[in-house]
């Protein structure tokens, strides 16, 4: 018989129906994030974009790491060579049609209506291959992350969801943009309730008719505000993909703010204004100021380097405002209501994805 | 022996227990409160899961999924003292040696790679087959007239009336085609476009606008700005510019790892840098233009009297090699073109100039 921990996340009569409250909490400090990010690109630069899956794996367990819950850290599993493995194989899919389809544009012209229906079947294969992507990417995520130990899953066939990306996608344009909470409701129940963490199953009860009546509002003032009222949308719609997402007895929810969102993207914004127009700045001005002799020698290597400082300093500085921001504020307005039973929670029975996100990676659509 | 607390989870159900680690020479054994035995891990099998300052360690056994948390930070030590390969170090490259080594490498990297690039280009350039070459500087060229005249074609407004185009083809082109040294011989031809400029494109096709002959004053003037743009053709500058440009994005695509952001503004650094090889172009088609005028006998100094004159803003663009660029400064191109200049003829008479001047049939009321 083993003996209930006094210390440790299992507080007595979690059975009950008290719904205890719990929280996610984030400790990641913006130096440490600072550093890692911007390491990952010299080495990224040195080797010629080589490092990059190494990088990103590193930034990866660090973040994972700096998440608790019942006072036990989330763990990243996930190894450099595996996304380089996943990134290669697609690679060698895609650099021939890409060499093709460049090619024919260079040497035949973009006018012929061929081109057009060629353009459109292009779009239809994009979407799929980007569903595809996404939906990949976030099982090699799931699959890499654990909490005590206890691996995260999700089921599901990535061509379904590439094809539903396809569907739901076509219909929102098609409608002006009305139909995107369908869309997004039906893309996060295909996520969702594929997900596992260990052998337990999420639950996601969302349906699309509860967001139409506030994304209309938001849907016509889009014009107006030139596309941010999206963000408020994002907000609300997040709130209640909270409310709807369950695991066995625990609920979620959230008091996450569109205004949350906006100040995390606003002050990288302003912030890459900064970091961009001082190396432009001074430019300029030694442009002016130098003589013919040096102007050679300065002209070829002067803007390249300013602007390759402003780039190189621009990641970084997105990974420690708009990520840890985000981090910090969707942590922090998250609750979880109940306590998981952790002793039926049993370890995942699904084999390990093998692959990282190839298409993801080739295709840029991995996000963190 | 040294004992340490924590907790521990079995991997097999997500439970928490409480728990104590004792740490041989040997192996890390892993017991309940009550003495109870939960694992016991070999020490060549423990791995080391993180140990960030502040926070926990957490350990776990190679191939299995239970977790050893130990909140006090000496198991470390411990560890590394009992079995060194048990605790990896990563962390120097975070500190500033690290990052300044990086950085070193980072920058050798680059400029290894644009010293490799200006090698390579012109040779890339060359291997590129004429045919995709000719279609390509068309492709070019109808661009540029769609650009700059609202969407109409070359062949609308491109300009052939009597006897200009005589006098473009025999006092003009053949003269300065003598001193190619057997060079090919390039296309040129005048569209009626109001810009003071010409450009040439692969292929070896040069574009005069109208506006140029507009703008000059002479026929030396004409001839020197036809003879820069040979200098490109003939110096396979278009191509190579393509070929630059092409370049830097498969770099930059590389290095940024493909991020859209960092894409979009490693953008900006291709195109000033494509600016900044472009200006030396501008330079080196300068020289040669001299020399190619002092082989025809041409008199240079109409090119240097038109840079002069002209002080416009040009950047250098894919495929095509402006006559007028943001730098070098116009004022220090005359010079130079003056210090070379030997040739002291005069291409066209009086006649030929006025001949030349009304390629285009456009009637306009102060000719």
């Amino acid at each position: 018989m083993s003996t209930r921990a006094e210390a440790g996340g299992d507080p007595p009569g979690e059975r009950a129906d008290t719904a205890e409250l719990h929280s996610v909490a984030y400790d990641g400090e913006a130096g440490r994030l600072f550093r890692i990010v911007l390491v990952n690109l010299l080495l990224s630069l040195a080797t010629l974009g080589a490092y990059h899956f190494w990088g990103k794996t590193r930034l990866r367990r660090y973040l994972w790491s700096r998440l608790t819950f019942l006072g036990d850290r989330l763990e990243y599993t996930g190894t450099g060579k595996e996304l380089l493995l996943g990134f290669l194989i697609v690679l060698a899919i895609l650099l021939p049609l890409l060499a093709a389809s460049s090619v024919v544009d260079i040497v035949y012209g973009a006018e012929s209506s061929a081109a057009t229906l060629r353009d459109i079947v292009l779009g239809v294969v994009f979407l799929f291959l980007v569903g595809v992507a996404v939906y990949r990417a976030r099982r090699y995520r799931l699959s890499r992350s654990r909490w005590r130990g206890i691996r995260a899953a999700q089921d599901g066939s990535s061509l379904a969801y590439g094809g539903w990306n396809v569907l739901y996608t076509v219909l929102a344009i098609a409608s002006l943009g009305l139909l995107v909470p369908l869309r997004n409701v039906r893309l996060a129940a295909y996520r969702m309730r594929n997900t596992y963490i260990g052998d337990r199953q999420l639950a996601f009860d969302a349906s699309a008719r509860d967001l139409f009546p506030s994304w209309l509002g938001y849907w016509v003032l889009l014009p107006f505000t030139l596309g941010l009222s999206y963000v408020w949308y994002k907000a609300t719609e997040f709130r209640y993909f909270a409310r709807c997402t369950s695991l066995d007895d625990v609920r979620f929810s959230s008091s996450l703010s569109g205004g949350q969102i906006f100040v995390a993207y606003a002050c990288f914004a302003a912030l890459a204004v900064l970091v961009l127009g001082g190396p432009l700045g001074l430019l300029a001005v030694t442009a002016e100021m130098a003589g013919e002799a040096a102007f050679a020698l300065l002209d070829l290597l002067l803007p390249a380097i300013a602007v390759v400082i402003g780039v190189l300093l621009l990641r970084p500085l997105y990974y420690v405002t708009t990520v840890h921001l985000l981090f910090s504020v969707v942590t922090e307005t998250l609750a979880v209501h109940g306590t998981p039973d952790t002793e039926a929670m049993a370890q995942s029975p699904k084999h390990l994805l093998r692959r990282g996100e190839g298409l993801a990676e080739a295709l840029d659509v991995d996000g963190l | 022996m040294a004992c340490f607390t924590g907790s521990f989870n079995d991997g097999r159900t997500a439970a928490r227990r409480a728990a104590v680690a004792e740490l041989t020479g040997t192996d890390l054994t892993i017991r309940d409160p009550g003495g109870e035995r939960l694992a016991r891990w070999p020490l060549g099998k423990v791995r080391l899961v993180d140990a960030e300052p502040g926070g926990p360690v957490r350990l776990r056994r190679e191939g299995d999924d239970a977790r050893l948390t130990i909140d006090e930070p000496e198991v470390l030590e411990r560890l590394r003292v009992v079995q060194p390969a048990a605790v990896r170090r990563g962390r120097w490259l975070l500190r500033w040696p690290g990052i300044t080594v990086a950085a070193a490498a980072a920058v050798a990297l680059v400029v290894g790679v644009l010293a490799a690039l200006d090698r390579l280009v012109p040779l890339v350039a060359e291997l590129v087959p004429p045919a995709w070459e000719e279609r390509l500087g068309r492709r070019v060229r109808a661009d540029v007239v769609a650009w700059l005249s609202d969407g109409r074609t070359y062949e609308e407004l491109v300009c052939r009336a009597e006897p200009g185009r005589t006098v473009l083809e025999e006092a003009l082109v053949d003269r300065l085609a003598g001193g190619l040294e057997g060079r090919r011989r390039p296309e040129v031809s005048v569209v009626d476009i109001d810009e003071a400029n010409a450009i040439a494109v692969p292929g070896g096709h040069i574009v005069v606008f109208h506006g140029l002959l507009d703008a000059a004053r002479s026929g030396d003037e004409v001839a020197g700005v036809l003879a820069h743009e040979m200098a490109h053709a003939a110096l396979d500058h278009p191509m190579q510019g393509l070929v630059r440009s092409m370049g830097l994005w498969l770099l930059v695509g590389a290095v940024t790892g493909g991020g859209a952001g960092e894409q979009a503004l490693a953008g900006t650094a291709v195109v000033l840098a494509n600016n900044a090889y472009s200006r030396a172009a501008e330079r080196e088609a300068d020289r040669w233009a001299v020399e190619l005028m002092n082989r025809t006998n041409i008199r240079a100094e109409g090119l240097a009297s038109f840079l002069r004159r002209m002080s416009r803003d040009r950047g250098a663009a894919s495929g095509r090699m402006s006559f007028l660029s943001t730098h070098p400064p116009s004022r220090a191109r005359a010079r130079a073109v003056e210090r070379a200049a030997t040739g002291s003829g005069r291409p066209l008479t009086r006649a030929e100039w006025r001949a030349l001047r009304r390629i285009c049939p456009v009637e306009r009321w102060w000719e």
